[in-house]
């Protein structure tokens, strides 16, 4: 026998329930208020554990769709449920209820529950309740083996004397990318956020504290960069550098130094010697002049006035905001690294149980390994999953999340794979093209601090890279870089363009247990041309028909 | 052949049932929601039927053999054994006839299914027996087969066997004044609902073979073509 959908049905989600003395009873945090008469329906009967029954008329399939042919968030969207009015007519319940938190039971043995419209909800099946909680699993072999496909909210959309038609609500990503505060005009702004490694951007400045200017310095790592009070000749003709208070470095670190003059040898990075606590030399570097400025390990950041290096006049306050201690010149930049500066670092923080609240292990068998760098400053709200899907697509990778987990998956590689016979695929795959692609383009600005005849300053630059596909009739699109590397974005754009390009496929395969996910590899041979052709796709567009018995597959992919 | 109307049970009882899948689940007309016991392969219904009934039938069960004791209170009335195959062919269901109680009374009905599954039943009818006449020869019996078949690249099918129901059509004369009406009330009160038939109850297997829980999905046909007598067409689609 074969099993199908599994749907349980709950009359209450988030509801205030009220007795007839007034008393409410709140589903805070924690409390989970529900109906202990589950409603199990089906799309055909089945005694499982429990009996199933077959109320459910007709269903849009669920499906995964990638926002982009070249990665992005793969998404699981949900359509509407049609239901048999034998549903609400067969279990309505009136007078005495059982309800139940996670804790205990309550029996209601003395009082008339209702709930109260005010408030929304029913507290029966009819009529027809707008609201219920839903949970859909799928199994081919018995209820116990079922996995969840869906768990979200149904809203009544219409109902006649046949049927009642509802739509279904998955689990939304709301959150937004950016934390918001008070900002120094006393509006609520996003809080600037560095992912990766940024240079010279504009922090968000925040209300003064004692008179002095406060600012939030992009969620960067490390350590704020060390003041150089002076420079001297070490005794062999090479530069000596003195920090203001210890520095930290030990013998060997790579360390970069800035200092005032713009035009300076010693504004570089290299392996030093440790002299003492607040010395270090730069072997390689001759000693010319005695400068101020700077110094930083990889991974610290730094701050700017009119790209002039100011650290020394800085106070980290440790909740990654940092205080001028001296009176502002003009404008503030800082340089550093984000604490997150891999796609996968960001992916596991936005996965985190404070956002969207999945479990995520970093695994180097689908994704690009090492897991690629990310160079960017988020300095406009949106929501977190856009930017997710516009980082993960930049990068050639897609996303998707189960009920408890978060998957990321690199385009070229296969997240688990399945070869189809003939035996395994229904008649006739279609075979398709999207229009080409002529030119694919990123644009972004940088930004240098540079000495000019007006002074110091930090000066914006405009920068672009760009591929061509060899068909100049195609379309000219443009992507957002997250990267700042040209060599690093055009890479990243022709492998956006090798996507785009492939041929795609469609085909649908029957329903079973071993249901394909997004980016499974699918091979098959089609016999039916009069010279058989072999394809190897990647799925990015799934459809579970369960009605139709049916799971359609479309990808990307090679056909020979 | 006999159709049961109205029906008089009253209650269902069992001696053991999954809290999953109790008793109750026999007094609907859905032969797939079951009774099933906790897990033993034995188990005895209780039924109280109200006074006039003397038919009783069991459908959609693994039992392999069952014994039906009529009670008025503790007194037992009548017995009747059944085994759930004839000719080689088991069923999953059997028809019992007995003489019609004139008050409440009890049916024990004791199932017993293999040893090692559990026993389970997915309806019980009882009630009045109203006998009709015997269908005319030519009964049409056929099936409805619910799978799923879908052709594969390759031309061979793809199937997913699903229930397979049977199906009839019967011709059936009856005196006009009585028989007639009276088929015509049955159909008035179920409509499509489903409905208990013992297609005939002469011949050796009609226990089993010719009992069928069904539904008339679409009307009777009446043909009024003697003075006296009409015969009546309807075809049954069997419950899932």
């Amino acid at each position: 026998m074969s099993v199908g959908i599994l749907t349980q049905l709950k009359t209450a989600v988030s509801v205030v329930w009220k007795n007839t003395q007034g008393v409410k009873f709140l589903d805070t945090t924690g409390v989970d208020w529900y109906s202990s008469d589950v409603v199990r329906i089906s799309t055909e009967a089945y005694a499982g554990d429990n009996y199933w029954d077959d109320y459910i008329i007709s269903f849009t399939p669920p499906h995964y769709s990638l926002a982009n042919t070249w990665g992005g968030y793969c998404s699981m969207n949900f359509g509407d449920i049609e239901l048999s009015l034998d549903l609400f007519s067969a279990l309505s319940v009136s007078g005495n209820s059982v309800w139940e938190d996670s804790d205990v039971v309550w029996a209601d043995a003395d009082v008339s529950w209702f709930s109260d419209p005010v408030y929304g909800n029913e507290s029966n099946l009819w009529p027809i309740p707008a609201e219920m909680a839903i949970t859909q699993e799928f199994t081919l072999t018995n209820e116990s083996s079922a996995s969840i496909l869906f768990d979200g909210t149904m809203y009544l959309q219409s109902y006649n004397r046949e049927s009642a038609n509802y739509d279904l609500y998955g689990t939304s990503f709301e959150q937004n990318l950016l934390n918001e505060r008070v900002d120094y005009t006393e509006e609520t702004v996003p809080v600037y956020r560095a992912f990766g490694k940024v240079q010279h951007r504009k922090p968000l400045r925040l209300a003064d504290v004692g008179g002095y200017p406060v600012y939030h310095n992009g969620h960067m790592g490390g350590n704020l960069a060390i003041s150089i009070s002076g420079t001297s000749d070490n005794g062999s003709g090479k530069v000596r550098f003195t920090t203001a208070t210890n520095h930290g470095f030990s013998n060997g670190d790579t360390v970069t130094v800035e200092v005032t003059d713009f035009d300076s040898t010693y504004n570089t990075s290299a392996v030093i010697a440790v002299i003492d606590a607040t010395t270090f030399d730069f072997d390689s570097i001759a000693y010319v002049d005695d400068l101020t400025g700077h110094a930083f390990k990889e991974g610290d950041w730094a701050v700017y006035d009119d790209g002039v290096p100011i650290s020394g006049n800085v106070t980290d306050n440790g909740d990654y905001t940092f205080t001028l201690s001296s009176a502002l010149v003009n404008e503030i930049t800082i340089s550093g690294t984000g604490e997150y500066s891999t796609l996968s670092e960001i992916f596991a923080w936005a996965c985190s149980a404070a956002l969207l609240d999945k479990t995520y292990a970093y695994s180097s068998a689908i994704e690009e390994n090492p897991s690629p760098t990310v160079k960017y400053w988020a300095n406009s709200q949106r929501k977190l999953i856009d930017f997710l899907s516009d980082l993960s697509a930049f990068f050639n990778h897609l996303f998707y999340f189960t009920t408890n987990n978060g998957y990321l998956v690199d385009m070229t590689k296969d997240n688990g794979s399945r070869t189809l016979t003939e035996y395994d695929y229904f008649a006739s795959p279609s075979y398709q093209y999207d229009p080409p692609v002529a030119l694919l383009k990123s644009e972004w600005k940088m930004w240098e601090a540079v000495e000019e005849t007006i002074g110091k300053y930090v000066k914006e630059e405009d920068y672009d890279a760009e591929v061509t596909s060899g068909y100049p009739y195609g379309t000219e699109e443009t992507t957002i870089p997250f990267h700042t590397d040209r060599s690093e974005v055009q890479s990243r754009l022709r492998a956006i363009l090798t996507s785009r390009l492939k041929q795609r496929v469609s085909l649908k395969i029957p329903v079973s247990d071993d249901l394909p996910v997004p980016g499974e590899l699918i091979t098959f041979t089609d016999n039916s041309f009069k010279t058989q052709l072999t394809g190897a796709i990647r799925a990015r567009r799934i459809v579970y028909d369960f009605e139709d018995d049916s799971v359609q597959i479309e990808g990307e992919g090679v056909v020979s | 052949m006999i159709i049961i109307y109205p029906e008089k049970l009253s209650t269902v009882t069992a001696d053991t049932e999954d809290s999953s899948f109790p008793a109750s689940n026999l007094e609907d007309n859905k032969i797939k929601k079951v009774w099933k016991t906790t897990g033993s392969n034995e188990g005895t219904l209780t039924i109280t039927a109200a006074s006039g009934a003397n038919q009783i039938a069991v459908f959609g069960t693994n039992a392999a053999t069952a014994t039906v004791t009529i009670k008025v209170g503790a007194v037992t009335q009548e017995a009747q054994s059944f085994t759930l195959s004839n000719g080689g062919h088991t069923y999953n269901r059997f028809w019992c006839s007995y003489t019609a109680i004139g008050s409440t009374h009890t049916i024990e009905v004791q199932l017993a299914a293999a040893v090692g599954s559990v026993l389970q039943a997915g309806v019980v009818k009882c009630g009045v027996g109203v006998t009709f006449a015997e269908p005319d020869y030519g009964v049409n019996e056929s099936r409805q087969d619910l799978s799923v078949v879908k052709e594969l690249n390759n031309g061979a099918l793809y199937i997913r066997k699903r229930d397979i129901v049977r199906t009839f059509s019967c011709t059936i004369m009856e005196d006009r004044t009585t028989d007639y009406y009276l088929f015509s009330d049955i159909y008035d009160y179920y409509g499509p609902q489903a409905v208990a038939f013992l297609l005939t109850d002469d011949l050796n297997d009609s226990r089993y073979e010719w009992a069928v829980l069904g539904h008339m999905k679409n009307p009777f046909k009446g043909n009024h073509e003697y003075y006296s007598h009409s015969n009546i067409s309807f075809d049954i689609l069997e419950a899932v």
